[in-house]
This record gives C-alpha cells, structure tokens and sequence, in this order.
C-alpha cells in the first residue's frame, strides 16, 4: 500500500473515532441529559445529531421519555365505612422534566419505587374517602370509580410533578378483590342466596299449580251441581206434566181407576211364592160346588 | 541486527511477506466493506406493514409505504416497522385458566376449593357476588408513531385497561343481570370505556372487538346457581301441569253436565210419554167399561184371577166344618 493510501486509511480511520467520540444521535424515544464530570449542563428534548466533549469529559445519559406502565401490588385499604378492600391498579407515567428527573431520582426502577409509594398512599387516602357502595353498587349513580381514580392521579401528580419532574398521567384499577374471610363468607351467601331463589321458584310454582288445580276442580263442580240442578228441575216438569196427564184422565172416573191400579198391583205382588187360602164359599169357586153346577 | 538473530531473523521474512500480502488484499477488503456498508441502506416494507423513517433519531416520514426503500445506512438513518393491518387478539379477563385450576384443585383438595378460589382471580359485581369473566380483544395498531414512541409497553396498557374497564362496568350491575340480559351491554361499556383511556392517553391503538367469552360464578357455586335454573324449570313444568289438568278436567265436566241434561230430558219425555200412552189405554176401557159397568168389572177380575192364580200355591178350606177340607189341585203348570 502506497504511503498516500496509508495515510488517507490512518486518517479516515481517526476521523471515524473521533465522530464516535463526539457525535451522539438522540432518539425520538428519549431525554438526553449531558453532564460534564457529573454536573448536568444541557438537556436535549428534540431528536436529532449532536457534539459534545468525548468522555470522560462529558456524558450523555438516557431517559425513556415514553408512557412508562406499571403494576402496584395487591394492597388491603380501608374503606370510609370500614370495609375492606384489596386493590390493585396500574400507572401511567411519564418523565416531564428530565433535569428534575435526573437529579431527584437518577433511574427507571428508582423512580418507580418512590411512585409506587406515592401512589400507594394516595389509594389509602382516597378509598378511605368513599364508601363501600361507591365502588360496588347495583345502582349505577353511586359508582364513582372514575372519580376516585381522577382523584388519585391528581393527588399523586401534585407530588411526583413536583419532586420528581414526574407525570403521572394515569391511574386505574385493574383489580379488585375481598379480603380473604369476606371473600369465602360471600361465597357462602352465594350460594345461601341461589338456594332461597331456588325455593321460591319451586313454592311458586307449587303454589300457582295448586290454585289452577282448586280452581279447576271449583269449575268442575260448579258445571256439575247446575247441570244435576237443572236435570232434576226438568225431570221435575217430566214428573208434573205426567201427574197432570193422569190426574185429568183418571179424575173422570176416580173409582173405575182405583179398581183398574189395585188389579195391577195384584199382578205384581202375588207371585210364585204367595200362598192363596180361598174359602170353599168363595165366588170364585162356585161352580166347583156339585150343588151349582146343576 | 546480531540480537535479532537466529528465530526471529528466520522469521522475519515470513512476517514481511505475510504482510505484504495482506495490504494486497486490504484493498479489496475495504472496498467490499464500505460496498456493503452502503448496501446495508436497501430495505423493506412489508403488505402489511407500515415503515417510520428516522434520520439521526428524527422522525422524517410517518409513513413510508410497503415497498422496496433505501435509507442511508445507520448511523444517519433508521427504519421502524410496525403491523398496521394485523389484527391482534388478546384476552382480558379474570378466571381461573384450565392449568391453573388443576393445579390449585391438587394444592388445596375438594373440601378446600373455596379457599382456592378465593386466590383465583375474579371480579365483583353490583350486589357483591363474585364472578369470573373472560374477554377476547381484538385490536389494531392505529396510530404507528404513538403506538412506537409514545408508549413504552402498549399491549401491557391495553390490558391493564381493558381490566379496568371490566371491573367498572361489572361493579355496577347485579350478578342476574350479568349472567343473562347484561352480557351485551357490559361489551359496549368495556369498548367504549377502553377505548376512551386509550385514546386519552395517546397510546396508538384502535379496539375492534369486545366478546364476552363467558361470565360465570365460580365452581363453587355453580351447582347452586344451576339449580336456581332447574327451579324455574320445574316451576313451569308444574304450572304446564295443572293447566292440562283445568283444560282436561273442565271439558270433561261439561260433557258429563250435557249427558246429565239429555237424561233428563229424556226421562221428562218418556214419563210424558208413559202418561199420555196410560191415559189412553185407561180412556178406552173408561169408555168400555160405561158401557157395561157390573160386567166389564166381573170380567177384568177374573182375567186377573186367571194369570196370577196359577203360580200361587193355594189351600181350599171349607166354611161348614173343620171336616172334609177338600183339596183341590188345579194344574197350574208349576212343578
């Protein structure tokens, strides 16, 4: 390689470190914060190229200027009428102001940990603002979640903003669960409570089963009782019409009827079993008397 | 040099001439080198893909559409890709997965499942019962630039969001209303609440679809809960049965009145009948009879006589003395 060539490599190969060393992009994601020897003197919020002093002159620290998410844990609070409630949110935050940020708080995990307790003491003062029924009720007007977590992220805001240059921009619920005993307690009324509505269908059920039943049966001798009613008044006409057919008939001649009904009866009284006592005098056996018979 | 003699005075052409003819190739090398340095820029964007072009870790395009690109090599510039068009799908939600119920059922036993499930994660509704429910999300990247800039973790978000969400709406309905008429409204309401942080928090994503995948009370209580079902059945079961019993009972009643009816009617016509066919038979021998009284009543007594005597048994006494009773048989035809 020619001396010229040497020298054009060495050189580009320079060039290159040197850039290296001073240039620094920064990224649409992030803060940067220069500090020389330690002591913070620029902070960049616009992305772009630019130069500082190579280290260990001057630094170039990162912050993620993103919305950062993360999980409380599962905390036991203290209602305004002294139930218990164990709640678990999210937060959303932010770094608003890196050079608060970097000097306060200095990393991620730091600041998550001073939120955390910021935001968890924040939960405790506002649940124990609100009554049970704000966070559970059937009547819609009365849950005031939302308002509650407005509350928190303000609450929580004025602290981080303040102290941290952070932003909370965000809390929510993301769990809500009893307290071990209350929890297996509602269990049992679960289950105490499906059993009573269980009951009261099937008594229901009885119940109006029965009434069509007495009902039906009431119907049925109603139908029955006029039916018998107007059957006996007809057969009673049948009774009255015939009485009257007879009665003129016969009252024409009153005795030749009594003979005529007395012979019938006769016919049907005497049977095969009656026994018959005539007296040799009798009418009836007149001729078998050899003295008649002449 | 004297020093330099024996093994590196050996060595020392080798050493030369090894690096005479790594300058040589050198050359190439670092041609091929800056060649593919510069190569590096081409890249490409997926069809279902929307590319973000950076320069220095500047946003200079939002929107660098599917294609073959070329970008300057890095450090100047920078592509991020993101799936626009996909669907994503997620679930949201609080219930015991299948795994995790074997596992706690083993842990704690039958009898103790009710602590199990109080570890198990669940929700609360309006009238403090406990339910599991679970959601399928499905959502799609929006906003590119927000969704890669703006949010450090957008799914986690999404999640922590759309659990929320369930919780809040949950909280304010009764457990019936959950399991039957309120499943509809209760995927409204997580939509549109969802929807709203997120959109309110600028994080880039837009939900398509809320489907309650189920919304049910906890094991423990399950057979409680079926039962209640099981009771309105039997209630209609027993109301079906006695009105066939009525729509039974009350034809069968009026078809027994009717019957009732025309016997009497009947009876009334055969008694009318009986008389009038009576009176007749006792008109004509009325007439019979005035024509000839003594004779006409003789004769009918000894008719009489005639048909009942026969099957009577019969004893002759005589009136003159307790002698010679004089017994008489007539043939009566009787055995």
């Amino acid at each position: 390689m020619s001396r010229g060539a040497k020298i054009i490599t060495g050189t580009s190969i320079f060039i290159l470190i040197l850039m290296a060393l001073i240039f620094y992009r920064v990224d649409v994601k992030e803060y940067i914060i220069v500090t020389q020897f330690g002591r913070p003197v620029k902070t960049i919020s616009e992305p772009g190229l630019y130069w500082k002093w190579p280290d260990p002159i001057q630094t170039v620290n990162r912050f993620d200027r993103r919305l950062q998410v993360y999980e409380t844990r599962l905390i036991e609070y203290l209602t305004k009428d002294k139930k218990n409630i164990i709640v678990q949110c999210f937060v959303g935050w932010r770094i608003e102001h890196p050079l608060k940020f970097f000097q306060a708080v200095g990393s991620i995990m730091t600041a998550e940990q001073k939120i955390d307790d910021i935001v968890c003491a924040q939960l405790g003062s506002v649940l124990g603002d609100y009554p049970m029924s704000a966070i559970i009720s059937t009547d819609e007007k009365e849950v005031k979640i939302s308002g509650m977590e407005a509350r928190m992220t303000e609450g929580a805001n004025s602290k981080t903003s303040e102290n941290y240059g952070i932003r909370v921009k965000e809390i929510g619920i993301c769990r809500l669960v009893l307290p071990k005993d209350n929890a297996q307690a509602v269990y049992r009324r679960m289950k105490e409570e499906r059993r009573s509505i269980a009951n009261k269908y099937r008594a229901e059920g009885k119940e109006k089963a029965t009434e069509i039943r007495a009902a039906a049966d009431r119907q049925k001798s109603d139908i029955l009782a006029r039916a018998y009613r107007d059957a006996q008044v007809t057969m009673g006409e049948g009774d009255a019409e015939a009485i009257g057919i007879y009665a003129k008939a016969f009252e024409k001649d009153p005795e030749f009827y009594k003979f005529l009904r007395t012979l019938e009866s006769y016919k049907k009284i005497l049977n095969k079993k009656t026994t018959v006592i005539l007296s040799s005098d009798s009418d009836l056996l007149r001729y078998l008397n050899r003295k008649e018979a002449k | 040099m004297p020093k330099k003699d024996g093994f590196f005075s050996e060595l020392r052409p080798d050493l030369k001439m090894a690096f005479s003819e790594i300058r040589k190739i050198s050359r190439y090398v670092i041609y091929a080198a800056i060649f593919i340095y510069f190569l590096s820029g081409i890249y490409v964007v997926g069809t279902n893909e929307i590319g973000i072009l950076k320069r220095f870790g500047r946003v200079i395009s939002k929107e660098v559409k599917p294609g073959i690109h070329y970008h300057l090599p890095w450090p100047v510039d920078e592509i991020d890709k993101v799936r626009i068009k996909e669907v994503k799908r997620m679930e949201v939600g609080f219930w015991v997965k299948e795994e995790e119920a074997e596992k706690l059922k083993a842990a704690y036993g039958k009898r103790e499942l009710e602590v199990a499930a109080v570890i198990a994660p669940y929700s609360l509704t309006g009238d403090k019962n406990i339910m599991h429910t679970r959601i399928a999300l499905q959502y799609r990247v929006k906003d590119p630039v927000q969704f890669l800039y703006d949010m450090k973790d957008p799914d986690f978000l999404l999640k922590a969001v759309v659990q929320g969400a369930i919780i809040d709406s949950i909280a304010r309905m009764p457990v019936d209303k959950v399991l039957t008429i309120g499943k509809h409204r209760l995927q409204q309401e997580v939509h549109r609440m969802s929807q709203a942080r997120l959109d309110a928090l600028g994080c880039g994503i837009q939900i398509d679809s809320v489907e309650l995948k189920s919304a049910e009370p906890p094991q423990y209580v399950m057979a409680a809960f079926k039962d209640v079902i099981n009771a309105q059945e039997e209630r209609t079961t027993l109301i079906h049965e006695a009105e066939s019993y009525r729509n039974q009972t009350i034809p069968e009643a009026q078809a027994k009145a009717s019957a009732m009816l025309q016997e009497a009617k009947a009876y009334k016509a055969r008694k009318i009948a009986h008389a009038q066919g009576e009176t007749k038979r006792f008109s004509k021998m009325l007439a019979e009879y005035s024509k000839s009284k003594d004779v006409t009543r003789e004769r009918l007594y000894i008719e009489l006589l005639e048909e009942i005597l026969p099957r009577m048994k019969k004893y002759i006494i005589s009136e003159e003395g307790g002698e010679d009773v004089v017994r008489l048989r007539f043939f009566s035809g009787q055995k």
